[in-house]
Formats: structure tokens, C-alpha cells, sequence
């Protein structure tokens, strides 16, 4: 595993589950969206974070 | 990726249809371009950066005369195009750019087709593999080959013209982690995570704005670290220009009058620095005028206590229990000696007054408490009476003696303060008639060249001193935006709504840190793959032990080989190091834009190994017109050895430099020029004539043809 890797991953694991799943999903949305208009993509994200913090309350 | 073949159409010079086809194979890298003096060889190199961009390089003029002269003369609504096809991997890829006559003035007045096997792709698809921030590592013009400051680098932090931080990021497609920081960002101040409407708490309003505020410090931070590696690289690329245009107007003069003004500048900044320590001086001193009182106080209580025991109202320094001995003994349980009668009543005294001293103990301990005090009070005196004295010295005012107390210190700082007034405004005063009455060859505009090269130079030095501290002061902010987010979470955990609110955005900012340190990450293992792929490029070009030291700005630095100092670089071997330089990041690229497409960014980058074997091309345009005659064998002979593919346009002036690397050279063209001032010239390649430019009154401006030669 390289140094870039292994830094990356002990960050990743002492992450919350929320902002792991923000993560993965920005990810995907910003390559998606690379190319295209990018305008949305923060009130999309805003609401995510808001509905994973909702799933995840009492938790 | 190679580049496969270039077909312009009436492009500016190269009137009528043109066809290059390049060197592709192995061993046969170079594709050589012989052309005179206004035969459009930078026009050539900006046919490549028109066609996959829309853009030129920098000192390329008459952007708005595209379309060939002659062209329009015929018909005016010639059309110009240029159509480059490139393989990659194993798809063709090509790329048709084209205006006309009408159109060719306007922005975007151009139409671009791109096609990726056949079937219709989009201008993003060429991107991804040539980023637009290559632009001017991949397509190099000669101008660019005398002015790159990185060959220039006298120390640290010097020799960077290049963002080359941002040319890896393109490359990474970093560009992705960059907007989703940006993103992320919006996404917290998004309506979505506002407080709820109808919620009204003002020690929770307070505690939002406060870290609101925090936050808006900490972006603002942050996009000026973004921005000024840049910035600096602009200031000193700026700065080194102004200081050559500077140099041409009487050098010897300006020398003079650069030494004098460095000279007054410093005499000021060091008068302003002794002002400021005799007033950081004089504020200790105030901020300790207690010192003055309290060591009067200590003293007389110490010398009180001393008194008392003189007198004899402090206990004994013997135990009780020994006296007790004593007496019941007869003998000193000390000395072991019996004692007299008289003795007996001087201990039995003593011992009547260990009795009654209880409280005087404490007496003692104060004593040596306020002794302690009293020592560590002349401590800080002596250091104080140091400052004023140093000071005093410098400024060449009486100097305190060893014995001065506060009041002696504090009636010689004053002094001090008055004398360094009176030197700072002399140096100022000096400096700003030195400036004034400066009677030095001007240029027209009557601007001083000097001035504005210091100015320049002076705003390299604060970009440089900002770049130094700047990642202090964003841990220090994120810290205080940290510490405020705790607390408008806390305060907004009264209601439930509020509460998901908060805990959205602390997801947001958890997740922002993840790409944070992407970037980062992103910065530093691509520095460390660069530093690897330009010491192997240039190992490959230079038979010298050196090791190439890449900054954490991008500046490069060459040094002996196993130690700190620098080494000294020929001409040529400066010039190959700016080759070398444009060649790692080519020999770089396919393996990023390999590990970009995979989406391995954070595995990957870091361990990439570079060989001459798997390259982008590059265009240099003229790169030997820099150097003498002697340094050009060198360089030239270097090129075949850089990318599987070189593409070269140069004059003939040196044909038979490029004749000894022939065997490399897998295809070879002349730029044949037409024109009513040109002179009817031949160039010889493998033995052979080809026309190299012809006169002819008819043809004006110029016109030129590409004839393949070998």
C-alpha cells in the first residue's frame, strides 16, 4: 500500500458513517458531473447531509 | 499518445493545403521541421494549440488574422481549418478547428469537430488526455526557452515560472477533489441548512454569526493559498523581466543606483527596527515599574527581618529536642563537651526562647522567600539593564552603570527613544531625496526601470513571506472555526430541527477535510513523482552526477550529488534542464492520465516510474535559438533521447547540428517561404537541395509551403 494510500485510509477510518457516505456520494456526482454544470450539486449535497444526519439520529 | 498527422488549410501563412505527418517510430523520435525567419514556425506551433484549444501561446500575435491572405484576396469567405489526428491507446482521435474570413475576429468564431474512431466525441474527451493547464509545457515556444526563470534559480524558492502544481492537478484530474471542496463549501450555506424560520434564540444567532465568521476567514484563507504559488510564480517571472529591462538602460549606472537604494532602503528598515526595539524597551520597563517598588519593599522587609534577629526576637537555628538533650545531659550533644554553669543558663535561655519563637519561624521562611524574590527581581533587572545598554550602545548614548536601577534605566531609554527618532527620519529623509533626485537614463514612458523592478521584486518578497506563514495561520483558523462550530452546535441543540441542521453541516466539514487532504495529498506524492521523473529525464540527457531537489513550492534546484550545494550548469546543460523539465511532466503524463481515467488517484500517485519509453509528445518551437553555436551539439543530441516523439521547428542556420542526429530523425520537412523580401536560399538534408525560401515581388505578405524531405 503506498504512503498517498495509507494516510487516506487511516483519515477514511476515523471518519463518521455519515461523512462516509457523504463522501462516496460527492465522489460519484462530481465525476458525473466533471464536465456539465455543476450548479445544483450544493443544495444536493446539503440535503444529503441532512437526510444521513436524520436516518442517523438517536444512533 | 502521438501525435499521427497536422493538415492546415489556408492558416495563416501556409497558404492552400498542407500536410505534416510525424515521426512515430521508436527509434526515429524526431519530426524536424526546417523553416526561415517568418515562415510561420510559431505559427505552426499555435496551429496545435488553436486546434485542440482555441488558443495561442503567449507573444503570438494577430490572433484576429487567421485565415490566409491570399485566401481571402480570392475569396472572401475563405475558410481556414486545422485537423489534428492523434492516437491514444488504441483509439484515433481527431480534431477539427475551422473559421472563416467573416468569423475569424469574433469570440468563439470558430466551429470544432472532434471524433474519437470515427464517431462524433466531444472537446472534453481531448481534454482529459491534454489538459488545457499544459497548454504551454506541452507546445513550447522559443521565446519562452531564454525567459523561463526555471533556469534561473539562484536560491531557494527561485527558478519556478511554471504552475507546476496545478499542471499535475489538471493532470490527475484534480480538478474533481478541487470542486467538491468548492462544493462542499456552498453546500453548507445552502438554504437547506439555514436555521429553522420560525426559531429565534439569540445566544445561538450570536454563537452561528461568530462561527459564520470564523468560517469565511478560513475560505478566505484558503483560496489565497490556492492562488498564490501562482501568483508568486507571475511575480517573479514579472520581477526577472523588469530587472532585464531595467539592466538595458545604462547598467552600469542602474547598478550604482540599485546598490545606493538597497543601501538607503536598509539603513531605514534598520532605523525602523531599532525604534521598534527602544519602544518595546521602554514598554517593558513600564510594564515593570512595580519591579522599582517592590524591590524597595523587599529590601526593607528583609533588612526589618534581619534587625529582629540581630535583636534576638528569631528563634535559634538549633532544634529544640537538642537543647532538651543538652541540658538533661549536661553535655553538648553536639561538641560531646560538659557543660559549665555558665552554660547550662545560656542554653537553658535558648531553650526558653525555642519555646516561645514559634511564630518567629515563619519570620525566617519569609526572609528567605522574599530573598528569592529580591534575587529573581535583579534578574530581570540585569536582563532589562543588558536591552538598555545594548541599545544604548548602538545609538551612542551614555551607558547605564552596572548598578542602575529602574529609574536610571528608564531616564537612559528615553534618551535612547529621542536619538532613534532623529535617525529614522534622517535615513528616511535620505533615502527619499536619494529617490528624488535619481538622474539616471529614463525610458520614454519616464518611468524609472529600477523602481518598478523593485517594486516587482519587493511584492516577490511579500508573496514569498506570505507563502512561508500561511499554512500556520490556516491550522490557527481552522482551529478557532472548529472551536466555534462546537459551540453553535451546542447552542443549537435545543430543538431537534436545529439540531440535524448543525449536525449536517458537521458532516459536510468532516467530508470537506477528507477532499482537503486528497488535494494535498494530491500536491505533495505528485512533487515527489515529478522530482523522481526529472532527475531521470535529465540523467538521460546530461552524464553528470547531480541530484535534482524539487521544492515544496515546485522550485528546482540542482545540487552536487550527495550534498547541499549547488551545481554549476553550462548553458546547455541550463537549456537541457528546461527540456528535461517539460519532459518529465510529458513522461508523466500518460501514467497520470492512466490513473485518472482508473480513478486510482489516491492509490497510485506517489510510485509512478518515468522512462524515455512512454511519453506525451512535445512541440518545441526553435529551442536551440537561445544558445551559441558551441552549446548547440549538446542539446540537440540530447532530444532524440527525451519522448518517443519530439516535434521540432527550427531554422536551417544549424542544419548540419541536426544532420549529425539524422539517424533519429524519422521525418524531415522545409517550410519553403515566398515572399517579395525574401532571398532565393537552399537548405541540404541527406545530401540533397530543397528550396529553403524564394524571392518573388507578386507574393506579399508571405506565403508558405510544407514539403516533406525525407
Amino acid at each position: 500500500m503506498s504512503d498517498f494510500e495509507d494516510s487516506m485510509r487511516r483519515l477514511a477510518k476515523g471518519m463518521s458513517p455519515e461523512a462516509k457516505a457523504v463522501v462516496r456520494y460527492v465522489l460519484k456526482s462530481e465525476h458525473k458531473n466533471r464536465f456539465s454544470s455543476r450548479s445544483t450539486l450544493p443544495e444536493m449535497y446539503a440535503t444529503f447531509a441532512l437526510n444521513e444526519a436524520k436516518s442517523n439520529e438517536g444512533s | 499518445m502521438k501525435f499521427v498527422s497536422l493538415d492546415l488549410h489556408n492558416w495563416r501563412s501556409f497558404h492552400g493545403h498542407n500536410r505534416v505527418d510525424f515521426a512515430t517510430e521508436e527509434d526515429r523520435p524526431v519530426t524536424l521541421l526546417l523553416g526561415p525567419n517568418g515562415s510561420g514556425k510559431t505559427a505552426l506551433l499555435n496551429a496545435f494549440t488553436w486546434a485542440l484549444y482555441g488558443k495561442f501561446t503567449e507573444g503570438f500575435d494577430y490572433h484576429d488574422h487567421l485565415v490566409n491572405i491570399e485566401a481571402i484576396a480570392a475569396d472572401s469567405n475563405a475558410q481556414a481549418s486545422v485537423e489534428l489526428v492523434f492516437l491514444h491507446e488504441s483509439d484515433e482521435f481527431r480534431v477539427k478547428r475551422t473559421t472563416d474570413a467573416r468569423r475569424q475576429a469574433s469570440e468563439g468564431g470558430t466551429e470544432l469537430v472532434v471524433t474519437k474512431n470515427g464517431v462524433r466525441a466531444t472537446e472534453d474527451d481531448v481534454h482529459r488526455i491534454l489538459p488545457p493547464a499544459l497548454k504551454d509545457l506541452f507546445f513550447f515556444p522559443a521565446e519562452s526557452f531564454s525567459t523561463a526563470s526555471v533556469l534561473k534559480g539562484e536560491s531557494p524558492g527561485d527558478g519556478t515560472s511554471f504552475d507546476i502544481g496545478t499542471a499535475i492537478r489538471a493532470m490527475l484530474s484534480g480538478d474533481v477533489y478541487e470542486n467538491a471542496i468548492a462544493d462542499l463549501r456552498e453546500a453548507m450555506n445552502s438554504n437547506a441548512l439555514k436555521p429553522p424560520m420560525n426559531y429565534r434564540d439569540e445566544t445561538v444567532e450570536t454563537a452561528r454569526r461568530a462561527y459564520e465568521q470564523a468560517l469565511a476567514e478560513l475560505h478566505a484563507s484558503d483560496e489565497r493559498r490556492e492562488s498564490l504559488p501562482a501568483l508568486t510564480a507571475q511575480a517573479r517571472e514579472s520581477a526577472l523581466k523588469a530587472k532585464k529591462e531595467a539592466e538595458r538602460y545604462n547598467p552600469d549606472e542602474m547598478r550604482k543606483w540599485e546598490n545606493r537604494y538597497k543601501e538607503l532602503d536598509h539603513s531605514v528598515g534598520e532605523a525602523e527596527q531599532i525604534v521598534s526595539r527602544v519602544n518595546s524597551a521602554y514598554t517593558e520597563l513600564a510594564r515593570r515599574s512595580h519591579m522599582h517598588f517592590a524591590q524597595c519593599a523587599v529590601a526593607t522587609a528583609i533588612a526589618r527581618l534581619d534587625l529582629a534577629e540581630t535583636a534576638g526576637l528569631m528563634p535559634p537555628r538549633i532544634h529544640q529536642h537538642v537543647l532538651a538533650k543538652t541540658l538533661a545531659k549536661q553535655t553538648c550533644l553536639l561538641c560531646g563537651e560538659h557543660l559549665t554553669e555558665a552554660g547550662v543558663a545560656r542554653v537553658s535561655n535558648l531553650y526558653a526562647r525555642v519555646a516561645d519563637a514559634e511564630v518567629a519561624i515563619r519570620g525566617v521562611e519569609i526572609r528567605t522567600r522574599l530573598k528569592q524574590h529580591l534575587a529573581l527581581l535583579a534578574n530581570e533587572l540585569s536582563s532589562l539593564r543588558e536591552e538598555v545598554t545594548e541599545l544604548a550602545t548602538l545609538l551612542g548614548v551614555d551607558i547605564p552603570d552596572a548598578s542602575s536601577d529602574m529609574k536610571i534605566l528608564a531616564s537612559v531609554i528615553r534618551t535612547c527613544l529621542d536619538v532613534a527618532d532623529r535617525v529614522l527620519t534622517q535615513a528616511r529623509r535620505e533615502f527619499e531625496d536619494f529617490v528624488a533626485a535619481s538622474d539616471i537614463d529614463m525610458p520614454a514612458d519616464g518611468q524609472n526601470p529600477v523602481e518598478i523592478a523593485m517594486v516587482k521584486q519587493a511584492l516577490v518578497d511579500q508573496l514569498e513571506s506570505e507563502l512561508e506563514k500561511i499554512d500556520d495561520l490556516i491550522v490557527e483558523l481552522k482551529g478557532r472555526a472548529q472551536r466555534q462550530f462546537a459551540d453553535y452546535e451546542k447552542k443549537s441543540g435545543k430543538t431537534r430541527e436545529y439540531a440535524r441542521k448543525t449536525r449536517a453541516i458537521s458532516i459536510l466539514l468532516e467530508s470537506m477535510e477528507y477532499f482537503e487532504e486528497a488535494r494535498k495529498g494530491l500536491e505533495r506524492f505528485g512533487r515527489e513523482d515529478f522530482e523522481k521523473a526529472i532527475n531521470t529525464t535529465y540523467s538521460d540527457l546530461v552524464n553528470k552526477e547531480f541530484n535534482i531537489v524539487v521544492g515544496s513550492d515546485f522550485s528546482i534546484r540542482v545540487l552536487v550529488a550527495g550534498t547541499t550545494d549547488r551545481l554549476p550548469l553550462s548553458q546547455s546543460e541550463k537549456v537541457l534542464l528546461l527540456i528535461a523539465f517539460l519532459g518529465a511532466i510529458a513522461r508523466l503524463a500518460p501514467h497520470y492520465e492512466k490513473i485518472a481515467r482508473l480513478g486510482d488517484q489516491l492509490r497510485d500517485t506517489g510510485g509512478v516510474e518515468t522512462s524515455q519509453k512512454h511519453g506525451f509528445p512535445v512541440v518545441l518551437d526553435a529551442p536551440t535559438s537561445p544558445l551559441d553555436d558551441e552549446y548547440e551539439i549538446e542539446v540537440v543530441s540530447a532530444l532524440p533521447h527525451l519522448l518517443p516523439q519530439v516535434i521540432v521547428p527550427v531554422s536551417a542556420k544549424s542544419v548540419d547540428v541536426w544532420a549529425r542526429i539524422s539517424k533519429h530523425v524519422g521525418a524531415a520537412y522545409v517550410m519553403e517561404l515566398t515572399s517579395k523580401n525574401a532571398t532565393n536560399r537552399t537548405v541540404r538534408w541527406n545530401g540533397k537541395d530543397f528550396t529553403y525560401s524564394t524571392q518573388d515581388d507578386d507574393v506579399a505578405p508571405a506565403r508558405t509551403r510544407i514539403t516533406r524531405i525525407s
